[in-house]
């Protein structure tokens, strides 16, 4: 069905509140009350939080119903459960870093307004990203993500670090974009259509030759390579993570990443693939033209964890250590996108909802840590256990989740990606991400020492305590919860990762939405 | 009492809880909570003694429900003869552990709160009978043990804790991708659906798919004994337990040499020989050889020792190698054997370590050449010690003994001309072990006092009654289980009997 102007709006409802809110904040920093301390930040969240709701609401409109999407704006933009999926886990990222932000003093001094509009720019950026379904869309959406994100991670403006990280962050990004942007050139020149549906009929159909696709499939993978970072397009990941604010680092490394992955797989997986059976998503799907794009993506995945891991070994800050986990990780999440399967999508929405969480927790103690006086130095975490007792049992619970112990979180969604990988024969690239994790423990282990076997207080002595102030404690519970929860009792969870895929709604036949 | 495994499992993990509740500084009541907390499933256990029914070998106390029905995970638990006896002793051994640790120190809250969750995924890898918790309370106990060891340690504690740690991950991560295999190509006849249910998974008519493949079994079969060897451990795999055992507080070395180690053979029990029991059949002389490697190796290291703690971990795995070699033989007598020099050991060990911690506690050091003449100034302990020693070392009339010679036995009524040399082979064991056991008595205990450094220990307390109150309930099981032994072979004979019957269909 064709859908008016209004209705169209009616389904972007998250997006306008967003921009209502960023018009908002500027207009409070510039005219606002000279001692507005703290304003900014609670209207940001709030907005934020707001749209979160939106996004709900608009879940439960889809489900009411029974549409699998909405096609808006020409087809250009979709509403449905994958792209709420995406919208609700940025949102989510977006209101916690928010929370962060608001009581990280350094940022507070360098202006309060700049940094809540840029995230909200970036947000909105997250939640475009999650619904395109055409190439303008995509590159609109991906630089209204990056452009902000390259001024965010130069924040603090006469650091030299964040600086640096500020200018390697474009550059990196600007020809990675560069990059894309000229395969997604070269697609609209082999299909004579900007719409993602468009280009799958036109590869399915042969009109696009399978040398070109593969050529054009390199070059796009740059950019979404650079957004996830991939092997070997993460050089710019550890220096940036640790230059940039933390809470930046924070949403880089988790709200950034999952809008990368959601435009990968909305990409490949509407051009290059379709499921089995079209009423099916969450069971097998075929590639179209070439299908040597899995195993090459494969291969990606293998060598990102890889490196990840094996680089994190020797660092002695916490946050590259974190940014090199983070490469890991995104090898992990790689391997649910080379089975073709419904059950490998799901095992990536499953792991990212989860990473987010453990991830941003991680980083979040490394920020409660240095506002309470300590640094980011491994030396810092020195005896934390001791001296914080709750952030220390945090960041284990956190780190342990990451590597993928029971019964935390983190390790039931390593089992699901394995899973989905030994149930379509990939074994051995199970074996090999499943080696790749034990072995991750091993710098992982490196902080926890660092906070609980070294510095230990002499029989009789007390530690030196660390405080560390209640609204931090407040959001540690807050991403340690889902990870202790979610590690015992997982169900919800997966029904919404499946719900997400289009599992058990009747999918609505494209022809209806023309 | 339907839930009794599920109580005995989880009333540990409940005390744990309610002393991270308590306020700092009542160390006392935190002990008092930890002892109940540990007392509360022994005493349970005295149920599951009673209650246990030695006729059958179908599952027991049976508790099952879905954990998360989208993938069929079920919390099931529940006991056999095979599982019984480690439950039971590890319900013992935990509970006299937390007598054990009474005098430590430095962070007393967090030291109970965390045995007493090693003590709830013990008892969980025993009784679960769903591979997927069977997994998730084998992982649960790294923790704990990395944090007792790591923070609670001797001088290389740090350097252990992650050995310990980094080798029993890879080893588990290997179990994880078999689990996984075997979930998708095995569906359960009666519902249709994957499972993790280790009584279907055995079910040779439910494959389908790469497991009918004898290459891919074979390769499980591999990664499977990897990872339950690195938990025995086997020769090469062995090289993480002296340093864990020697770092870890006493009461730690006595959990991982009393009931950790037995999760090793215990996991090639209860998942390898029955998930593959024809590969279990190829690879049965491999194990014989390594078991043999392992008795012999073990007791000539444990002779090169000047540690004493060093020496009885070493003889750890010397011991261990008994099992292995019963195992291996495929035959019921040597099934028996293992489980029941799993059990000896279980006991034996724990009082060497005990012993050991005796003595460092009041010393500081456990060079065995620095000490000499003990036996004048603390006779009571050297009575102790002797005792464990000789039980070590295999005297008749003690547990050690029976195990033993029955592992023996089975290996002999293996039958073929190999495996009965690698039998001869290994009663070198005994000889060496009677050996290095009597020579490190006769340094320590007997003959003059050291010259050179009478200084060190001249001022020698003998053993107080909180250690005679651990070693006295281990010394009468093993003297009861030397004599005795017919209870605790009955709980598992039927159980083993079928395994062992089962195994043998699939010999090629």
């Amino acid at each position: 069905m064709q859908l008016g102007v209004v209705e169209n709006l009616s389904y972007l409802t998250p997006e306008i509140l967003l921009t209502v809110t960023l018009g908002a904040v500027i207009a409070l920093d510039i005219g606002g009350p000279k001692d507005r301390k703290g304003h900014v930040a609670r209207l940001a969240a709030t907005g934020i939080a707001a749209s979160i709701l939106m996004v709900l609401l608009t879940a439960f409109e889809i489900e009411s119903h029974q549409r699998a999407r909405v096609f808006l704006f020409a087809d250009s933009f979709v509403v449905d459960p994958f792209s709420l999926f995406f919208k609700l886990l940025a949102g989510t990222c977006a209101f916690l870093v928010a929370m962060f932000a608001a009581k990280t003093r350094r940022i507070e001094a360098h202006g309060e307004g700049e940094f809540f509009s840029l995230l909200l720019v970036t947000t909105l950026g997250l939640y475009l990203m999650a619904g395109v379904a055409d190439l303008v869309g995509l590159v609109v959406a991906i630089e209204t993500l990056s452009i902000p994100s390259y001024v965010l991670a130069g924040f603090y403006k006469r650091d030299r670090g964040s600086s640096e990280a500020s200018l390697k962050y474009v550059l990196f990004g600007a020809t990675a974009s560069g990059t894309m942007i000229l395969g997604l050139s070269f697609l609209y020149g082999l299909a004579g259509t900007t719409s993602f549906t468009g280009i799958s009929s036109a590869v399915a159909d042969g009109r696009a030759d399978v040398l070109s696709v593969t050529l054009m499939l390199g070059l796009v993978l740059v950019g979404f390579g650079f957004k996830i970072s991939a092997a070997p397009f993460h050089m710019w990941t550890p220096d940036v993570y640790e230059g940039a604010p933390t809470a930046v680092t924070a949403f880089l490394s988790t709200a950034s990443k999952a809008g990368g992955f959601a435009v990968l797989l909305r990409f490949f997986y509407t051009v290059l693939a379709r499921p089995e059976a079209a009423a099916n998503p969450a069971g097998p799907w075929i590639p179209l033209g070439d299908p040597g794009w899995t195993s090459l993506v494969a291969v990606v995945s293998v060598i990102t964890m890889t490196i990840g891991n094996l680089a994190a070994y020797r660092q002695t800050n916490v946050k590259r250590l974190l940014a090199y986990s983070s490469i890991a990780h995104a090898g992990y999440i790689l391997l649910g996108f080379v089975v073709l399967h419904g059950s490998g999508i799901v095992a990536m929405l499953f792991y990212l909802a989860v990473y987010v969480f453990m991830n941003l927790g991680a980083f979040l103690c490394v920020i409660a840590v240095s506002e309470a006086g300590g640094g980011e130095e491994l030396s810092d975490f020195r005896g934390l256990g001791w001296r914080a007792p709750f952030v220390g049992v945090c960041m284990a619970a956190f780190l342990f989740s990451l590597t993928g112990l029971p019964p935390l979180a983190g390790f039931v969604g390593k089992v699901y990606l394995f899973a989905a990988l030994v149930d379509q024969g990939w074994v051995w690239l199970a074996v090999i991400a499943a080696l790749n994790s034990a072995v991750s423990l091993y710098y992982y282990v490196k902080v926890v020492k660092a906070m609980y076997l070294e510095g230990i207080p002499r029989h009789g002595g007390e530690a030196v305590p660390l405080r560390v102030g209640g609204h931090f404690a407040l959001l540690l519970f807050v991403c340690l919860l889902p990870t202790l929860l979610f590690g015992v009792y997982w169900q919800p969870l997966q029904r919404l990762a499946e719900w997400s895929v289009g599992a058990r709604v009747p999918a609505e036949t494209r022809a209806a939405s023309r | 009492m339907n839930h009794l495994l599920s109580l005995m499992t989880f009333i540990p993990l409940l005390g744990a809880l309610v002393i991270l509740c308590l306020p700092r500084g009542k160390d006392e009541l935190v002990k008092a909570v930890a002892a109940c907390a540990a007392g509360i499933p022994l005493f349970l256990g005295y149920f599951l003694w009673k209650g246990f029914d030695r006729t059958t070998s179908a599952m027991q106390f049976v508790e099952k429900f879905d954990w998360i029905p989208m993938f069929n995970i079920q919390y099931s638990m529940a006991v056999d003869g095979i599982s019984v006896v480690m439950v039971l002793l590890t319900a013992l051994i935990s509970f006299i552990c937390i007598f054990a640790s009474w005098e430590v120190q430095k962070g007393v809250k967090g030291y109970f709160a965390l045995f007493l969750l090693l003590e709830t995924g013990m008892m969980g890898v025993f009784c679960a009978m769903d591979f997927f918790l069977f997994y998730v309370f084998w992982e649960v106990m790294l923790l704990p043990m990395y944090f007792l060891i790591g923070i609670w340690g001797g001088p290389r504690k740090e350097y252990a804790a992650i050995k310990f740690f980094m080798y029993t991950l890879v080893g588990s991560v290997l179990m994880l991708v078999v689990m996984l295999v075997f979930y998708f190509n095995v569906t359960d006849p009666a519902t249709g659906k994957h499972t993790f249910d280790l009584l279907v998974l055995k079910n040779q008519e439910a494959r389908h798919g790469v497991l009918l493949l004898e290459n891919v079994r074979f390769l499980c079969f591999i990664a499977l004994f990897i990872g339950f060897a690195i938990k025995v451990p086997v020769f090469p795999f062995h090289t993480w337990l002296p340093d864990a055992h020697v770092e870890a507080p006493t009461a730690i070395s006595v959990i991982l040499a009393g009931i950790l180690l037995k999760m090793g053979t215990y996991g090639l029990f209860r998942i390898g020989f029955p998930l593959l029991p024809d590969m279990a059949n190829k690879c049965a002389v491999f194990m014989g050889v390594l078991g043999a490697i392992n008795i012999v190796y073990g007791a000539l290291c444990a002779m090169a020792q000047d540690d004493l703690k060093k020496m009885v971990a070493y003889s750890s795995v010397s011991h261990m190698g008994y099992c292995l070699l019963g195992m291996g033989a495929m035959t019921t007598a040597g099934f028996n054997g293992a489980m029941f020099q799993m059990f000896a050991h279980g006991l034996i060990t724990s009082m060497l370590f005990l012993c050991v911690g005796v003595i460092y506690d009041r010393v500081h050091h456990r060079w065995i050449s620095r000490f000499g003449g003990l036996a004048t100034m603390v006779p009571v302990y050297t009575g102790f010690v002797t005792f464990a020693f000789f039980a070590s070392l295999g005297l008749p009339g003690m547990s050690g003994f029976i195990a033993e010679a029955m592992c023996f036995i089975g290996a002999w009524q293996n039958g073929t001309p190999l495996y009965q040399k690698i039998t001869v082979f290994s009663t070198l064991g005994i000889l060496l072990g009677a050996a290095f056991h009597l020579w490190a008595l006769q340094r320590m205990f007997l003959g003059e006092k050291n010259k050179i450094y009478t200084e060190q220990y001249h001022h020698v307390t003998e053993i107080n009654g909180r250690e005679i109150f651990c070693l006295v309930p281990l010394a009468i099981l093993v003297v009861l289980a030397g004599c005795w032994p017919k209870p605790v072979l009955d709980m598992m004979n039927v159980s083993l009997s079928e395994l062992q019957s089962f195994v043998h269909q699939y010999k090629p």
